[in-house]
């Protein structure tokens, strides 16, 4: 290597050098697809100028490619400039082309006009005729270079006019050099589509095999074979247009519900986008705002639920294709459109198509909206979800938790405690041994109606889903940390509904601590009555006057008061362990179920949103068994 | 999964959780229902409104007197009558003092009550004063002559009234809305003057219909 670094190392790439010293730049050096893509699309280009009506592809078995079509043929007629026929330009000189100004080609897709010129470079051989004014000319090149001139060879027709281009790639600059066919027939098949009446066909010599299309009403059918038999909303799909002076947009949309295959596909000038661009972004956002403003209008949308793109996108198959002027590419290849503009004028049109299309098929605008409330729900749902994942992995107990000492399960014990007055006056009057409080602020959520998934957003679930080790719906419970979980709920009416709400979350989500037995309700006294030095604890007016009775009959003397208690924080710490947490002179009920015994049943009817004219019904009905507390 | 039998424990008593279930809700909606949410039709007032009232009428705060913090009105009514939360039994008696939740303020409330575009922004009540209105006279002033009945407070030591003895029907007058357990609430209120003369006509008349009475009420106010 020299040490000199003068302007005379500087190389200048002339010609079609820089084609075939960085290919990769230039095209998709995998496999030479690219090449016949470009070529077609110069066909099809003067198929949507309205003058070619056919397009042959022809694989041979060599290798070798021929495309012809029946379009004005290239020219050939000596450029002003170059002092070289027009088809010597086009392929020979890189950026050379007739599409730059809008006065040839309206659309085109191969803009940079580098397109065949790519072609001949990466070719080891490559031969055009063109037929004009009852002319047939014809050229021939080899790795790039003319080896012959422009020639008459021939006569034809006055109105036999088109171009036939045959090259065979150079094995040298591509991975492999055998043609993708499926590839080919699907972009020969979108092109069909996407210019209606235009015929291509292509013939594989080696597999002897020919395929033709050419769609009239080509969107519609395109979609329809591509989906198959899926079910589809809305049927028919919703299909529509817009041309204006120096745009185009044609699409057709559709949704798929759960597990179909979609279709996904876009086109700038007949090019197709495999990865998309602000076409595809502006007809998403199109779609989406049509749609939210119909759920608006229709009130489709349950509380709390918003649609965002995800959800209107997620399973709507699409054919989009979009025309105009100059557009943007990322990369010689054009596999994504950069275009601002479009964006903003695809968004536009569809949202007021389809708005009006929505709000004219009422029936199938609300089936659609359909599904994508249901996606919305179903992320609303996974989000939820992914928080209970992370959580339970790991150790974290609830601060407000007072955990026991023991480990063992047989012999712990937790007690749900309602509010923190009674929670402080809990933890002085437990067996720190075998006994743990958690006190629970305010009234749990009712989570009867409420999914297993989604439960644990409520912050009071979650902290007793952690402490007692067993998730919401999970029907193991090995992880149990408590032999006994007690609800110890003050004796007013207040307690008795936590307490009811504590019991349906229970049955609802931890069926099966219920069905083994685990879980208990602690019955605090609601009247402390002294006699003279004595005390006596009763739970209820019934026990009360028994009390009343006995300390008649026993004749104790002294003075008799009675105390009610309001809450657990009433009571002095002795007291309570003395009345509800010491297991010699506690009262524990364990609270069973059983298969057909209808409590589920019961529970609805209590517990369930709708169920209100029942539970009035109960009401009458038994009412009057209830003391009436003050 | 085998429905294994429930691990049994010494000295508990095992109890069908839907007996317990069920007696415990019952419970806590007849509380409901009697007790917090529905007015009684007598008075148009919920329990811890009526003891509000009762209690200010009891600690003097007559419409002529001086205000009064709200903070005693809170404190008697908690330590006498209404074994509940403060914030409640403040929040209740905010309402009966905003004159644009209630048609007819029953207290007149000196100091941060609240606005129309926020009501929940009272100030607390340490910081207000409260005394009653004149129209809430009306309910008490025939309250020591034996009109109603009387029940002992929660723990025995007091008496509260049941109702009480209301001279026009505050339940139409102010109205009420409340949810309880089965049942709710929603009554609109309505004019004073229309309200008084309906009531003329009914107690002077013989066998009024409904329709003449409406010829008075037009409608809620």
């Amino acid at each position: 290597m020299s040490n000199t670094y003068d302007a005379a190392s500087i190389e200048v790439l002339s010609g079609l050098e820089p084609v075939r010293r960085r290919p990769g730049m230039f095209t998709d050096t995998t496999r030479p697809n690219h090449l016949v893509q470009e070529v077609v699309d110069n066909a099809v280009d003067e198929a949507i100028m309205g003058y070619a009506k056919r397009v042959d592809v022809t694989i041979n078995k060599d290798g070798s490619v021929e495309v012809q079509d029946d379009g004005r043929g290239m020219p050939v007629d000596k450029h002003p400039q170059e002092k070289r026929p027009g088809v010597e330009v086009i392929l020979c000189k890189l950026h050379a082309g007739g599409k730059f100004s809008q006065k040839n080609y309206r659309f085109s897709g191969g803009l940079h006009g580098v397109g065949v010129s790519v072609v001949n470079a990466l070719s080891s051989e490559l031969e055009v005729w063109v037929r004009r004014d009852g002319k047939e000319y014809h050229m021939a090149f080899a790795d790039g270079e003319k080896v012959s001139n422009l020639k008459i060879v021939g006569k034809v027709g006055q109105r036999n006019t088109g171009t036939t281009l045959w090259f065979q790639p150079d094995p040298r600059f591509f991975d492999s050099v055998k043609f993708s066919i499926p590839r080919l027939e699907h972009l020969l098949r979108a092109k069909a589509v996407l210019c209606p009446g235009l015929t291509l066909s292509l013939y594989d010599e080696s597999a002897k095999e020919e395929i033709e299309w050419c769609y009239e009403d080509g969107l519609n059918d395109y979609m329809l074979s591509e989906l198959g038999d899926q079910e589809i909303i809305p049927d028919p799909l919703f299909i529509n247009r817009l041309v204006e002076e120096d745009q185009e947009l044609e699409y057709a949309i559709t949704w798929i519900a759960e597990g179909g295959e979609l279709l996904a596909e876009s086109y700038v000038n007949l090019i197709p986008t495999p990865q998309g661009g602000t076409h595809v972004q502006g007809l998403r956002a199109g779609l989406t705002d049509a749609l939210r403003a119909f759920c608006e209008i229709r009130s489709l949308l349950p509380r709390g639920v918003k649609l965002s793109p995800e959800d209107v996108w997620e399973r709507c198959a699409y054919v989009l294709s979009v025309k105009f002027n100059d557009p943007q590419f990322s990369g010689q290849t054009k596999e994504r459109l950069g275009s601002r503009h479009c964006a903003v004028f695809v968004q536009n049109a569809v949202k007021d198509q389809f708005s009006l299309w929505l709000n004219q098929h009422v029936e199938a605008g609300e089936a659609v909206a359909q599904i994508a409330i249901e996606r919305a729900q179903a992320r609303l749902k996974a989000g939820k979800i992914v928080t209970r994942k992370r959580i339970t992995a790991g150790p974290a107990l609830p601060g407000k938790l007072a955990d026991c000492l023991s480990q063992n399960v047989r012999e712990s014990e937790l007690f749900l405690v309602e509010g923190d007055s009674a929670g402080g006056s809990a933890k002085q009057a437990r067996n720190k041994n075998t006994q743990a409080i958690m006190p629970l602020r305010g009234k749990i959520l009712n989570t009867w109606e409420v999914d297993s998934g989604a439960v644990l957003g409520s912050q009071e679930v979650h902290d007793i889903s952690i402490a007692i080790g067993v998730e919401p719906g999970a029907s193991d419970i090995s992880g149990l940390r408590y032999g006994k979980i007690c609800i110890l709920a003050d004796a007013d009416s207040d307690g008795l509904h936590i307490a009811t709400l504590l019991c349906a979350l229970f049955l609802k989500h931890f069926r099966p601590l219920v069905e083994r037995g685990h879980v208990f309700v602690a019955m605090p006294p609601l009247f402390r009555i002294d006699a003279g030095r004595q005390t006596f604890y009763a739970l209820d007016e019934v026990e009360k006057d028994a009390v009343f009775k006995r300390i008649k009959a026993d004749k104790i003397r002294g003075k008799v008061t009675t105390t009610r208690f309001k809450g657990l924080g009433e009571m002095s710490p002795a007291q309570l362990r003395e009345t509800t947490m010491a297991p010699d002179t506690r009262r524990l009920i364990q609270l069973t179920v059983k298969r057909g015994d209808q409590t589920d049943k019961l529970m609805d009817m209590l517990l369930g949103k709708k169920r209100a004219p029942d539970r009035r019904i109960w009401l009458e009905e038994k009412g009057n068994l209830v003391r009436s507390f003050n | 999964m085998a429905q294994t039998q429930p691990v049994k424990f010494k000295g508990v008593t095992p109890l069908p959780l839907k007996t317990y279930a069920e007696a415990a809700y019952l419970d806590y909606s007849m509380y409901v229902i009697l007790d917090r949410a529905l007015p009684s039709i007598g008075d148009g007032l919920k329990p811890v409104q009526r003891r509000i009232i009762f209690s200010m009428s009891e600690m003097g705060l007559s419409a002529g007197s001086r205000h009064r913090k709200s903070a005693r009105t809170v404190g008697d009514v908690l330590g006498k009558f209404h074994p509940h939360g403060d914030s409640a039994c403040y929040e209740a008696m905010v309402l009966l003092a905003q004159d644009f939740s209630f048609r007819y303020p029953l207290i007149d409330g000196q100091g941060n009550w609240g606005s129309p575009d926020d009501p929940k922004s009272f100030a607390a009540m340490r910081y207000t004063e409260a005394r009653l209105t004149p129209i809430a006279g009306l309910m008490l002033r025939e309250l020591g002559e034996g009109t109603v009945d009387w029940l002992p407070n929660f723990d025995g030591t007091m008496e509260e009234p049941m109702v009480l003895p209301a001279r026009l029907p505050f339940v139409l007058l102010n109205g009420s809305s409340g949810i309880a357990v089965g049942m709710s609430t929603d009554i609109p209120p309505h004019n004073v003057r229309e309200i008084a003369t309906a009531c003329i006509r009914l107690l002077q008349g013989k066998n009024v219909t409904l329709a003449q009475l409406l010829e008075h009420i037009k409608g809620p106010d």
